[in-house]
C-alpha cells in the first residue's frame, strides 16, 4: 500500500476567500457568522447564517466564465486552484498523471436548483437557461473542476449530508493508497441553500445568535456556506519533487446510526464505529491520538453524543483537545468536514490548535477540553477529524505527521 | 481483487409491471408493514421497494453490523428540494412541515433503508450523474475489495421533479427512466451466483476526448476474455473497443439517466455470454463508466429477479 500525502489545500469560508486568511482569522478567534445579508431573513424565526463575504474572486470568475458554472462549481474550481497552487503545481504538471477529483456535497448545485423552483412556482418556465438539466446534477461540481483544469480523469461526487467532504477524502485517499491514482482533488463544497436554512429552522436546530458547541446552554448551529479542498499526492512522488507534506492520510472510517433521520444515536453508536473503523485502519490505538477536530454543531444532542462516542472510543477521562470551528464560521453543510481537514492539515503544520469560540459553561456531558476560546500552541503528531451527517451517516479521517 | 458476487436484483420502477406513483404507498407498506409512508417522498419510496425486492430473507445481526448500502443518482432528491422550496415560496417559509425537511438530502433514501433494516455498516450515496449506477457497483467492488464491508445492497434511484421532465428530451416519454434497482451482493466468489463483478473502469474523457495518457493502459487491460458489450448509445471511445465484441444497446428511447446501464444489465442476465462489459456513457460530462461481470455458462435468472 502506498503512503497518501497532504500537499495543497484551499478554502473558502465566511472569514476568508483563501487559506491564508481563512487560518489566520481562526487563529484569532473571529467569528464570521452574522445576520444574513444575501438574503432577507426577516421571515424567518433565527435571522443568522454564515456568508462568504469576501465576493470578489468568486464574482471576477463568473463574470469572466458566465454561464459555465454554477456556484458550488465555482466554489470548487477556486478552491481546487488554491490547493494546486498550495503545492507548488500547475494544470500542464497534471496532463501525464491519473489525477482523480471526489466532492462531497449536501445540497449539489442548490442555488440553481432553487432557481429553477422559483421559475416553476411563478409560471415562468421558459425563461430556464439551456443546460439547466446537466448543470443541476451534483455530479458537475467534480466534472467542472477537472473540465476547468483542461484534465480528464477519476470523477466522484458524494451526496452524503454534512458529512459528505470526509467521504470524498476518504475515496482519494483509498485510490491513491491503491495505486490507482498518482493525485486527487478532494473536498466539500455547498453555496447558502434558502431551502437548508429554511429547513433547519423549522427543525428549531438553529441559535439565534451564535454557536457554543460544548458549552452548556448551546442553542444550536448555524447554517453557512463554503468549500475545502485537500490535494492528495502519492507520497513518494511528493518527496521525489520535493514538495512540502503538511501531514499524511493514515485512514478513515464510515459508520452508520440506523436510529433516526435527524437524531443521533443516544449512545453515538455509528461515531464510535466510524472512530474505531478509522483507528483500525491506520494501525493506530485510541492512545495515539493527540487532538480532534469535532464535528461540533453546536446542538444539544450532536456534542453530547459525540463526546459520549469518543469517552467509549478514548476512555471517560478523556483530556485530548477537541475543537469545533463551526463555532468560527458556522455549519458549512458538505464543506464542514472538508474545511475542518484543511484546518487540521494546517494544526499539524503549523503546531496550533484552533479555539472553540463563544465557549461559556462546562456542560458533564460534553469532552473535557475543547481548546475554549483561544488558540494555543500544540506539538501532537495524530490527528483525527469526525464528521456526521442527516440520515445517520458517521465518518471519521486521520492525518499523521 | 475479489469478485463482487451479485444475489439478487429487485426493481422498482415506474410504468413498468404495472408501477404507478400512486401505488408507492401501498407497494411499500406490503415490504415495510411497520412502517408508515407518510412524510417519506417518492424517491425513498422507490429505493425502499426495490431494496426490499432485492432481500430475499432477514439478515442476522453478525451480518447487518458491517452491511453497506450504496446507492447512486443523478438527480438526487431534486424533486424533494423543489417541493419544499415551492412550499416555502408560495405559502411562506414558516408554514413548510419540518418533518418533510430530511427528503431533502440526497441521502435520504439510502439512510432510510439503514435504518428500516438495521444496516449498519457504511451507507454511501453518490450523485453521478448518468453514470451513478455503474459508478456504484463500482464503488461497491472496490469498496469490498478496501476491506470497507463483506455484503452489501448495491444500486440507484431517479425521480425527477414533473417540470423538469420538458428539459431532458423532446417528448415527455423519452425524459428519463424514474424508479430503482439494487443489488444483493456479497464480496467473494459464491454458489448463490446471478453474477460476478469483477472489474471497474470510469473515467471523464479529456476535453479532446482522449483517455488520458495515465489511464490507457489500464483501459485496454479492461477488455482481456470480454465477448459482449452492453452500452446505451455511441461513445468516444468506441474506436478503442476491440473487433469481435457482441454489441448491444437498449431498445427503449427512454434516457436512463442515474439508472444507466440497468437495461444492458438485464441483457446480460438474461443472454448466453459469459463475460461482458456493462457501460454508461454521460455525454454532457465525457464520461464513460464500465463494469465487467461474469456469469455462468447456462446460469439464468430464474428465482433471483425479486420481482
Amino acid at each position: 500500500m502506498k503512503k497518501v500525502a497532504v500537499t495543497g489545500l484551499g478554502v473558502i469560508c465566511p472569514l476568508g476567500d483563501d487559506l491564508a486568511k481563512s487560518w489566520k482569522a481562526m487563529l484569532e478567534g473571529q467569528v464570521g457568522t452574522d445576520r444574513l445579508q444575501l438574503m432577507d431573513p426577516t421571515p424567518y424565526r433565527v435571522k443568522i447564517g454564515g456568508e462568504i463575504k469576501e465576493r470578489r474572486r468568486i464574482d471576477d470568475f463568473e463574470k469572466q466564465h458566465a454561464g459555465l458554472f454554477e456556484r458550488s462549481s465555482v466554489l470548487s474550481i477556486l478552491a481546487s486552484q488554491e490547493a494546486l497552487s498550495n503545492a507548488a503545481l500547475t494544470a500542464p504538471d497534471l496532463q501525464s498523471l491519473r489525477v482523480g477529483s471526489f466532492f462531497g456535497t449536501t445540497m449539489g448545485e442548490v442555488q440553481l436548483a432553487e432557481r429553477l423552483s422559483e421559475l416553476n412556482v411563478k409560471g415562468r418556465l421558459e425563461e430556464i437557461l439551456p443546460g439547466s438539466f446537466e448543470k443541476v446534477q451534483g455530479s458537475r461540481i467534480a466534472f467542472s473542476v477537472l473540465d476547468f483544469l483542461g484534465l480528464g480523469g477519476q470523477t466522484v461526487v458524494f451526496s452524503n449530508a454534512c458529512a459528505s467532504g470526509n467521504y470524498a477524502i476518504g475515496w482519494g485517499f483509498e485510490q491513491i493508497r491503491q495505486g490507482r491514482l498518482d493525485l486527487a482533488f478532494c473536498g466539500g463544497v455547498d453555496a447558502f441553500s434558502r431551502v437548508a436554512f429554511t429547513g433547519f429552522n423549522r427543525l428549531l436546530s438553529l441559535t439565534p445568535d451564535k454557536c457554543r458547541p460544548f458549552s452548556r446552554g448551546r442553542k444550536g448551529l448555524v447554517v453557512s456556506e463554503g468549500v475545502g479542498v485537500l490535494l492528495l499526492e502519492d507520497m513518494e512522488r511528493a518527496q521525489e519533487r520535493g514538495a512540502h507534506v503538511y501531514c499524511q492520510i493514515g485512514g478513515y472510517g464510515l459508520g452508520m446510526d440506523a436510529f433516526h433521520m435527524t437524531s443521533p444515536h443516544p449512545e453515538g453508536n455509528g461515531a464510535y464505529e466510524s472512530i474505531l473503523r478509522a483507528l483500525n485502519q491506520a494501525h493506530l490505538n485510541p492512545g495515539d491520538v493527540d487532538y480532534i477536530s469535532a464535528h461540533g454543531t453546536g446542538t444539544p444532542a450532536n456534542d453530547k453524543t459525540e463526546s459520549t462516542a469518543i469517552k467509549k472510543v478514548f476512555g471517560a477521562g478523556c483530556a485530548i483537545p477537541v475543537n469545533s470551528i463551526k463555532s468560527m464560521i458556522g455549519h458549512t453543510m458538505g464543506a464542514a468536514s472538508a474545511i475542518e481537514a484543511v484546518m487540521t492539515c494546517m494544526s499539524l503544520d503549523r503546531g496550533m490548535l484552533l479555539p472553540t469560540m463563544n465557549w461559556e459553561n462546562p456542560d458533564e456531558d460534553c469532552i473535557a477540553d475543547c481548546v475554549p476560546n483561544q488558540s494555543r500552541p500544540f506539538n501532537g503528531k495524530t490527528a483525527i477529524s469526525n464528521s456526521f451527517a442527516f440520515g445517520g451517516n458517521t465518518s471519521c479521517l486521520i492525518l499523521m505527521k | 481483487m475479489r469478485p463482487l458476487t451479485i444475489h439478487r436484483k429487485g426493481e422498482a420502477i415506474l410504468g413498468r409491471d404495472g408501477l404507478a406513483l400512486e401505488a408507492l404507498p401501498l407497494e411499500f407498506q406490503r415490504i415495510f408493514p411497520d412502517v408508515s409512508p407518510k412524510y417519506i417522498d417518492n424517491l425513498s419510496l422507490l429505493a425502499a421497494i426495490a431494496a426490499g425486492r432485492a432481500m430475499d430473507k432477514p439478515l442476522e445481526e453478525n451480518i447487518r453490523k458491517d452491511f453497506a448500502v450504496i446507492m447512486g443518482s443523478a438527480f438526487g432528491s431534486l424533486d424533494s428540494v423543489v417541493d419544499f422550496d415551492a412550499q416555502a415560496l408560495q405559502k411562506g417559509p414558516n408554514t413548510v412541515n419540518p418533518m418533510d425537511f430530511p427528503n431533502t438530502v440526497a441521502n435520504a433514501a439510502g439512510s432510510r433503508i439503514g435504518i428500516w433494516l438495521q444496516l449498519k455498516g457504511p451507507n454511501v450515496m453518490l450523485t453521478n450523474g448518468e453514470t451513478s449506477f455503474i459508478d456504484a457497483i463500482g464503488f461497491a467492488w472496490e469498496g469490498s475489495n478496501s476491506g470497507l464491508f463483506e455484503h452489501c445492497l448495491v444500486g440507484a434511484v431517479e425521480k425527477l421533479p414533473a417540470f423538469l421532465k420538458s428539459l431532458a428530451a423532446g417528448s415527455p416519454s423519452e425524459a428519463g427512466r424514474e424508479g430503482a434497482c439494487f443489488l444483493l451482493a456479497s464480496a467473494g466468489p459464491k454458489e448463490d451466483s446471478l453474477f460476478q463483478v469483477v472489474d471497474y473502469f470510469a473515467l471523464q474523457l479529456n476535453p479532446d476526448l482522449s483517455v488520458p495518457k495515465g489511464f490507457k493502459g489500464r483501459f485496454e487491460g479492461l477488455w482481456d476474455g470480454v465477448e459482449w458489450l452492453g452500452c446505451p448509445e455511441t461513445t468516444p471511445l468506441d474506436p478503442l473497443f476491440p473487433r469481435g465484441l457482441i454489441r448491444t444497446s437498449p431498445p427503449s428511447p427512454v434516457r436512463e439517466l442515474g439508472l444507466g446501464g440497468l437495461e444492458s444489465l438485464i441483457a446480460f442476465i438474461s443472454g448466453t455470454a459469459s463475460c461482458g462489459i456493462v457501460g454508461a456513457f454521460s455525454k454532457s460530462e465525457r464520461k464513460v463508466s464500465f463494469i465487467k461481470i461474469n456469469k455462468k455458462k447456462g446460469a439464468v435468472e430464474n428465482g433471483s429477479n425479486g420481482n
